[in-house]
This record gives C-alpha cells, sequence and structure tokens, in this order.
C-alpha cells in the first residue's frame, strides 16, 4: 500500500466534505459553480506569465434571482481550493437586488419579497433590469517583485 | 538574492462565471435557429409529473411528427424507456449526480441526431425546481411544471425559476378536490413573481386535461 501525502489527504477530505454536503441538501449546483470560478481563476493567472501572481480574493456579483445560495457556494469554494495551489483564495460576494422598471411610468424599482408590481402605478408590466446577475466583478492578486 | 516586496492590484474580470456554459448555449441557439427547431427546456420539483405529460404529448401526436425528447436524471433510463414506446427518437441523459443539465451534455448527446431532421425537441431536465434555472441549453423557452400535491406557495419559495419560465403548467388537476391547494392563489403567486406569465391547467388523467397545454405547444410550434 502506497502512503497518502498530506496534499493527496486533503482534496480527498475536501471532496468528501463536498460530496456529503450534496447528499445532504441533495442537490448543490453551486459546486459546478465554484468549479466554473477556479477556472476562469486560473484562466486568468496563465494570462499573466510574466510575473508571480497568486491570486487571493475572487470578486462576484450575483442577483438574488439567480439561484445561487451564497453559503453553498463558499463552503464549495473553500473545500475544492483546500489543499491546491489555491489553498486560501477567497469569495468577495455581492448580492444584487432584483430591480424593474415600469413600461408604464418608467419608474424603476427595487422589488421587495419577489412582488413585480410597479411601486408607483400598480402596473403589472414590469421588466427586470437586475436581479439575475452571476458575473465576476474582479480577481484580486498579490505579486511578488523582486 | 534582493528581498520581496509584494504588491496586491485589482484585475477586473467582466465575464459571466458560467460563460463557457453560455457560449455553448450560444452556438446550440444558432444550430436550432438553422435547422427551424422549437427546444423546450421543462423543468420541476421531481415526481412534478414532467415524464407523463410528455407521454400523452408524445402519444397524441401523429406518427409523421418529428420531435425527439432528451431526458436527464441522476441515475437509470426508466424515463427514456417509458418515452421510446411512442415511436419518436429519445435518449436518456444520466447525470451520475449532476443536479441539472448544462450545455454540454446537451451538445454531447445532439451528436447522435441530425438537427434538420427535427420541428420540436423536448428536454426534460433532472427534477430539481433550483439547479436547472441557472444553465441555459440554447431553449427557446423554459417551462415550469407545478403539480397540485405540492404547496401553492411554490411560486414565492422557489422564484427564480418561475422568474424566468415562459409558461407554467399546474399538473394533477384531477386530484384538486382532493387536496387542500388553492389554485387561484398559485396562478397569483406565479404571476407575482413574473407579470403576464402564461399558465395553462393540465391533468393527464382526465379528458380534456391536455388541452390547454397542447393549444400552447402547438401555437408556440406554428410560430416558430
Amino acid at each position: 500500500m502506497t502512503a497518502v501525502t498530506r496534499a493527496e489527504k486533503d482534496t480527498c477530505d475536501a471532496y468528501h466534505v463536498v460530496e456529503a454536503q450534496r447528499l445532504h441538501w441533495g442537490c448543490v449546483h453551486e459546486l459546478s459553480i465554484a468549479e466554473s470560478i477556479l477556472e476562469a481563476v486560473r484562466t486568468e493567472c496563465a494570462r499573466r506569465p510574466e510575473k508571480r501572481v497568486r491570486p487571493v480574493r475572487v470578486g462576484l456579483k450575483i442577483g438574488e434571482m439567480a439561484a445561487v445560495d451564497e453559503d453553498a457556494l463558499t463552503f464549495c469554494f473553500d473545500a475544492m481550493v483546500k489543499g491546491t495551489e489555491y489553498d486560501g483564495l477567497k469569495l468577495a460576494i455581492k448580492i444584487v437586488k432584483q430591480q424593474r422598471r415600469c413600461a408604464a411610468c418608467s419608474n424603476e424599482f427595487a422589488v421587495v419579497d419577489y412582488n413585480a408590481v410597479c411601486t408607483a402605478c400598480g402596473s403589472s408590466e414590469t421588466k427586470a433590469i437586475s436581479g439575475d446577475e452571476l458575473d465576476f466583478e474582479f480577481l484580486e492578486v498579490e505579486t511578488d517583485e523582486q | 538574492m534582493s528581498s520581496e516586496a509584494k504588491t496586491t492590484e485589482q484585475v477586473p474580470m467582466k465575464q459571466k462565471v458560467l460563460s463557457e456554459n453560455q457560449r455553448i448555449a450560444e452556438e446550440l441557439r444558432e444550430r436550432y435557429r438553422k435547422s427551424g427547431v422549437l427546444v423546450l427546456n421543462i423543468i420541476s420539483s421531481p415526481g412534478s409529473g414532467k415524464t407523463a405529460l410528455l407521454e400523452k404529448t408524445l402519444a397524441s401526436f401523429d406518427k409523421g411528427t418529428r420531435v425527439a425528447v432528451l431526458t436527464g436524471d441522476l441515475q437509470t433510463d426508466n424515463d427514456a424507456r417509458r418515452l421510446a414506446q411512442y415511436g419518436f427518437p429519445v435518449q436518456q441523459i444520466v447525470t451520475g449526480g449532476t443536479c441539472h443539465l448544462d450545455g454540454k451534455m446537451i451538445e454531447k448527446h445532439l451528436a447522435a441526431w441530425n438537427l434538420d431532421d427535427l420541428d420540436l425537441l423536448i428536454i426534460e431536465n433532472v427534477g430539481n425546481l433550483v439547479c436547472p434555472s441557472s444553465y441555459d441549453l440554447g431553449e427557446a423557452a423554459k417551462i415550469v411544471l407545478l403539480s397540485v400535491t405540492e404547496g401553492e406557495d411554490k411560486p414565492l419559495k422557489y422564484p427564480s425559476i418561475f422568474f424566468k419560465s415562459e409558461l407554467a403548467v399546474i399538473t394533477k388537476t384531477d386530484l384538486l378536490p382532493y387536496v387542500p391547494f388553492d389554485i387561484e392563489k398559485a396562478e397569483a403567486f406565479a404571476r407575482q413573481v413574473h407579470p403576464g406569465m402564461e399558465i395553462v391547467r393540465a391533468s393527464v388523467m382526465t379528458a380534456g386535461g391536455m388541452e390547454g397545454w397542447m393549444g400552447w405547444l402547438k401555437g408556440k410550434m406554428k410560430a416558430s
């Protein structure tokens, strides 16, 4: 039997924790989303090969209608980077409230309790203008300078 | 050796988190458009009657109808076997634990078919009211099912999918006399989250129970 290295053990533990959480919730698409975030970080870092770059924070904008749970995403992401070269990389999540614009009176309003009726004139002819995003905002990197 | 100093900077990132799925979805959308195929993405909780609705839908089509179904589940090909009985092309997508279908899975399974031979492609997503709403499959419309054995406040509890779906189908309406489901309230809640949302009521068990859904579907096919 071959010995398991510390890094392998950490990665293994992370997957067990994520898997347990996936079973517990019945579903974790946040795990797939965490993978997509890490993939984009890798791509961004690879674009800057001339410097020794270490990513420390990923800024995200998540709409309240995006069906992404902030805690689940943070949990999955932390477990995924643990024991890897990205250990310690953190998510900085900004939740974006749903905003709608009224077709009748052009009023723009923040939606409370998912009530999409115009707060000014009571019309139901309103369209969402924000609240559905799942976007990157920034990547904060530390660079070692000689 | 010179000493090292660390500097911190923020690099702006403009893309969407699921930009890779979005890219595939846009490619799929373009392929659907070129082939003139209407693609619908059907989403609901497990057990709301997606497969039953599709069985009845396929059974009602003429043999010459150019329709195909992709059906997703975590495990088993039970649904594909149920749907294949009606003589139209059906493929099962087994996700092996993933709680939603994504663009890559659709792209992979479409390789077996020529889209030019189809007028309608129905994608039955994994039974789940949350995760599938985040993944664009290039479809023309998402359709959400809500059965009367669930709570009428589901549109408020799971607003995202009602917000993103063009049509809501309230299923199992033959059970209304036996369950405390207020259908008027359910419809009002759906329209609270999504003003102007189209809603039809359906029952696969009763005569005439499919008329609203089939009427919507045929209208959509004619328009596409």
